[in-house]
């Protein structure tokens, strides 16, 4: 890769990303980049929902305030079509960036052809923690999860942590997949949606009608991931499944009183087999960016080998998207967390996701389509609606909604 | 006197009035009092269980907010607001003196207009002027906003002001008419003294008004024109709610609110009612 | 005089002219945009979607689901808070309207939640409903009572914010019947009193008639204004839990602002506006009405 230089001494561009383990912990590194190159960071870390809202608006208000942004999977479809994030095959070409490191699986969803959008920094795998000391095997298949909830559930440790509504969003799928259910009947070509389906009412049944109000931490329908990984870190929960990227902070054990107690293994298996999701996350230079060579110059020192490697010895971050750094044996001897092997689990979740099941997240329509199975999960798991209902309703409402971006799905 | 009516008729219970009264006000400002009280606390005061009524109070808060650079859409605040209220007084005042003075028939139906723009829901403006903004580039800027806030600046002013004119006599007028003076002359002399209270409050209202917005803030700007009740409301999102700030920031963007409507407490529904309602 | 006159017409033209353009302009212009906008499917992703469509989005709204959820939201919102603000607003004019000590700095407190910038009182009132935060610990923590998450509840979470609106608005209500009680006529009152009639009768049969105008003026005022309800949801739950806190003016900033479903999001609130402009000139119509013209 290009040496940095001073070129843009003295230029200063604005960062905005949502809250995992790599931001904080490359937010702490960010000062030797400025050292090196003479670049300021102005460095915004938002919770998830709400850097969702903000950078919508932003790509869509095209203001330029923003000079690089993480780059959500979940949007990649629907954002790289409407042509907000920069083609940056000519950045990488120019500085000699060595993108043949980067994972193939994380790359493709930044890929459309030879065009290349965004750089990957966070291959995120879905694992579950679960406390080691309350029991002592994790629950392996769906109804193993629920009894073992029921089981440990009482007033100051519950069952489950629900994560929110970012868990609504990115853990439903698992249990939707699970049961046999699905998004679409064939994305990104066939779009009908089959979330009215039996296997989906079930799946909403058992997880948000279930498991959600049954055995959930009292009040997290509101809580964004910082809260849910605080009251993992208070002991308040026995399991949670989430993001390999939020996991980790409670293994944080300045602030962790749990820091010893708990491990991770794969998420429950249903009926109709493991579905653990993954996502990649990039970062990307918004067309608007008023500074794209500064911004490009961050983006290639913050996903540079040697940066992400320090960023997961340093700090929580596992969810690497470099090969170097996967097999890396300091990387693999760090991760070996709490006694579980979570660099195999991730990979095993990452070559699990080839088979291809995760092709539903990245169709343009996807987050308006998740939007309204939020909504659904989000009654039935507070006990407004039943699964049936609420799914049922929310299918009507995507098939119109699909109908309205012009697919045929009748 | 009218005042009295109501109350003389009941005034042999026992006066425990003034009492109810006073308990009834401080149970009303408690929350207010609560958010003064946490803007002082220690994050470990403030998330005490159960909550300090005592407590050593420190200013660690609002230093954080000067670090946390709430300076700056303080600031913005304070010039969008300003310079606003100055063009709405510019274009209003004349107006209003000119529908004051003028025909009937024009003024039905700007009164229905005014009212009716002043009664619609913020987004029916945000969404065109995202729109427009978002083509001539004027999102996140100062000037964004000054325009934006006109349509309920402009009409409170002209409204306002109009029933201060229509309360001056056009004979006064006449009479400075006959002895030479010219209408500018007229004016000056005569009758801005008079309405000198009127515009003093339209100001105050028009100032207040733009201060206080959060819904045009929150959709037309992002970082450079932020203003501050967005800035608070950004102190919700960053990791980890930052509770001294949000408070200590609320305080600083609610005093000047509540110092100044004490003056134009008489206008206050007045300004609120597009004048269709006397407070 | 005639040439006074005159010339004040010329004058009046002139000094008219510039403020009409400009309020025309920034009032005028962007709701006929808004109108356009709301027969085609903008979609700010899809730069291609600025096409007429008729009136899809309005047949849409009709099957929209949600649409309807919000209407009923806000109708209950609506409710609820015009109806306590009158009430409470009543009770407090009546108060206020005593001839007590140091009157005006009592009727000044009063007025503070009116005033506070709205963001402001959302805050305050999402700490007070914020388990961890809210001064209710001090009654609750000692008795052993554990609070219910107020705003995640269903049923709870609309009456938090019908609660902080009631606390917001009541002033204003309570400034217009307390204007309405000084304007009151003594004569009635001194008869009814002659006749031997209980304070509550006077109340019933006196005052309550006569202040009907003002009742209904701020009942409609408060009723246009409730539909604008933002700062508190946006604050206090985002529209939830699900949608059970979500009036159609947040719903319709979801699908814009968040969606960017311009054109949809558009259509509703041109349906939203006609009901706002036809209340509005419910309100021009008001008999016994104060203006400040008076």
């Amino acid at each position: 890769m290009a040496p940095f230089s001073k070129r843009f001494a003295g230029t200063t561009i604005r960062l905005s990303m949502f809250d995992t383990a790599f931001p904080r912990g490359l937010r702490g590194l960010v000062p030797e980049f400025t050292e090196l190159t003479g670049i300021n960071v102005d460095f915004e870390l938002l919770g998830f929902t709400v850097f969702l809202q903000r950078s919508d608006l932003e790509l869509s208000g095209g203001t330029g305030a923003v000079d690089a942004m993480t780059l959500v999977f979940a949007q990649s479809g629907r954002w790289i079509g409407a042509g907000w994030p920069e083609d940056l095959t000519p950045f990488i070409k120019g500085s000699n960036f060595d993108i043949d490191d980067l994972l193939p699986g994380p790359l493709a969803a930044m890929r459309r052809g030879e065009k290349i959008y965004g750089i990957p920094w966070l291959a995120d795998s879905q694992l579950m923690l679960y406390r080691k000391d309350l029991m002592s095997t994790p629950p392996d298949t769906f109804d193993e999860l629920l009894e073992t909830a029921k089981r440990i559930h009482s007033p100051s440790v519950a069952g489950y942590m629900p994560a929110g509504k970012a868990g609504l969003n990115w853990v439903f799928p698992t249990f939707l997949y699970g049961f046999g259910g699905k998004f679409f009947a064939n994305p990104p070509t066939d779009l009908r949606p089959e979330l009215g389906r039996p296997e989906a009412i079930q799946a909403a049944d058992y997880w948000a009608g279930r498991l959600l109000r049954n055995y959930g931490v009292p009040g997290s329908a509101n809580f964004e991931d910082t809260e849910g990984i605080a009251t993992m870190q208070q002991g308040r929960a026995a399991m949670w499944i989430h993001s390999l990227g939020q996991l980790t902070g409670a293994l944080d054990r300045q602030k962790s009183a749990v820091a010893d107690k708990v491990a991770f293994a794969a998420p429950p298996r249903g009926p109709a087999g493991r579905f653990p999701q993954v996502a990649s996350h990039g970062l990307m230079i918004p067309m608007a960016s008023k500074k794209k060579e500064a911004a490009w110059e961050f983006i290639r020192w913050a996903t540079s080998r040697e940066t992400m490697r320090r960023v997961a010895l340093d700090s929580q971050h596992a969810a690497v998207t470099r090969a170097s750094v996967l097999n890396d044996p300091e990387f693999k001897k760090k991760y070996r967390l709490a006694g579980s092997d979570v660099p195999a689990l991730h990979l095993a979740a990452l070559t699990a996701a080839g088979a291809g099941y995760m092709s539903y997240r990245t169709v343009p329509e996807f987050p308006a389509v998740t939007e309204r199975v939020v909504i659904a999960l989000s009654a039935t798991a507070s006990g407004q609606k039943s699964a049936a209902d609420a799914m049922t309703a929310a299918n009507g409402e995507i098939l119109r909604l699909l109908e309205r971006a012009g697919h045929k799905v009748r | 006197m009218p005042t009295d009516a109501v109350a003389r008729s009941s005034r042999s219970r026992v006066d425990w009035w003034l009492p109810l009264t006073i308990g009834v006000l401080l149970l009303v400002l408690s929350p207010v009092v609560w958010l003064l009280m946490m803007s002082f606390k220690t994050e470990v005061d403030a998330l005490a269980m159960p909550p300090k009524l005592i407590f050593v109070p420190t200013l660690e808060n609002y230093s954080g907010l000067l670090e946390a650079r709430f300076l700056r859409p303080l600031l913005n605040s304070v010039v969008v607001a300003t310079v606003t209220t100055v063009l709405s007084l510019a274009l209003g005042v004349p107006a209003a003196y000119a529908l004051s003075r003028g025909r009937a028939w024009a003024t039905g139906g700007i009164a229905f207009w005014i009212l009716a723009t002043r009664m619609a829901p913020p987004i029916a403006f945000a969404i065109p002027f995202f729109l427009a903004y978002r083509t001539i580039g004027w999102l996140d800027t100062l000037s964004g906003l000054i325009v934006i806030y006109l349509t309920f600046n402009l009409s409170l002013v002209i409204w306002l002001m109009r029933a201060f004119f229509d309360g001056i006599p056009v004979s006064l007028e006449e009479a400075a008419w006959i002895d030479g003076a010219s209408l500018g002359q007229t004016i000056r002399a005569v009758v801005l003294p008079l309405t000198a209270p009127g515009i003093a409050a339209s100001a105050i209202l028009c100032f207040l008004a733009a201060w206080n917005d959060f819904f045009f803030a929150l959709v037309l700007t992002r970082s450079s024109a932020m203003t501050a009740p967005v800035a608070i409301v950004n102190f919700m999102h960053y990791a980890g709610w930052d509770w001294g700030r949000i408070t200590a920031g609320s305080i600083i963007v609610a005093l000047p609110v509540i110092a100044f409507a004490v003056p134009v407490r008489r206008y206050l529904v007045s300004g609120l009612t597009a004048g269709a309602l006397k407070g | 005089m005639t040439s006074h006159a005159a010339y004040r017409r010329r004058v009046v033209a002139i000094l008219l002219a510039p403020a009409l353009f400009v309020l025309i302009a920034v009032t005028a212009g962007p709701l006929l945009y808004l109108l356009v906008t709301s027969f085609t499917p903008l979609d700010l992703t899809r730069p291609d979607s600025f096409r007429f469509s008729g009136f899809d989005n309005y047949r849409e709204l009709l099957r929209d689901d949600r649409f309807w959820n919000s209407v009923g939201v806000q109708f209950r919102l609506s409710a609820a808070t015009v109806l306590a603000q009158l009430v409470l607003g009543l009770g407090l004019a009546l108060l206020l309207n005593r001839p007590l000590p140091f009157r005006e700095a009592l009727r000044t407190g009063f007025m503070v939640p009116m005033v506070l910038p709205p963001i402001i009182v959302a805050i305050i009132w999402k700490i007070w409903f914020t388990p961890l935060l809210t001064p209710l610990n001090v009654l609750t923590v000692p008795l052993g009572i554990v609070q219910p998450s107020w705003l995640t509840e269903p049923a709870l979470a609309l009456g938090t914010i019908v609660l902080a609106d009631v606390w917001e608005w009541t002033p204003f209500t309570t400034l217009i019947l307390l204007a309405a009680l000084q304007m009151m006529p003594d004569e009635p009152l001194e008869a009814a009193r002659v006749d031997g009639a209980s304070p509550w009768q006077q109340f019933l049969w006196i005052i309550l008639p006569l202040l009907r105008p003002a009742l209904m003026a701020a009942g409609l005022f408060r009723l246009i204004d409730s539909f604008k309800a933002f700062p508190l949801i946006f604050v206090m739950t985002g529209g939830g839990p699900g949608v059970a806190t979500e009036p159609t003016n947040y719903y319709a900033y979801t699908q814009a602002f968040n969606q960017t479903f311009i054109g949809y999001s558009s259509a509703m609130i041109v349906v939203m506006l006609m009901v706002t402009m036809a209340l509005s000139a419910l309100i021009l119509g008001l008999p016994g009405l104060q203006r400040d013209a008076d």
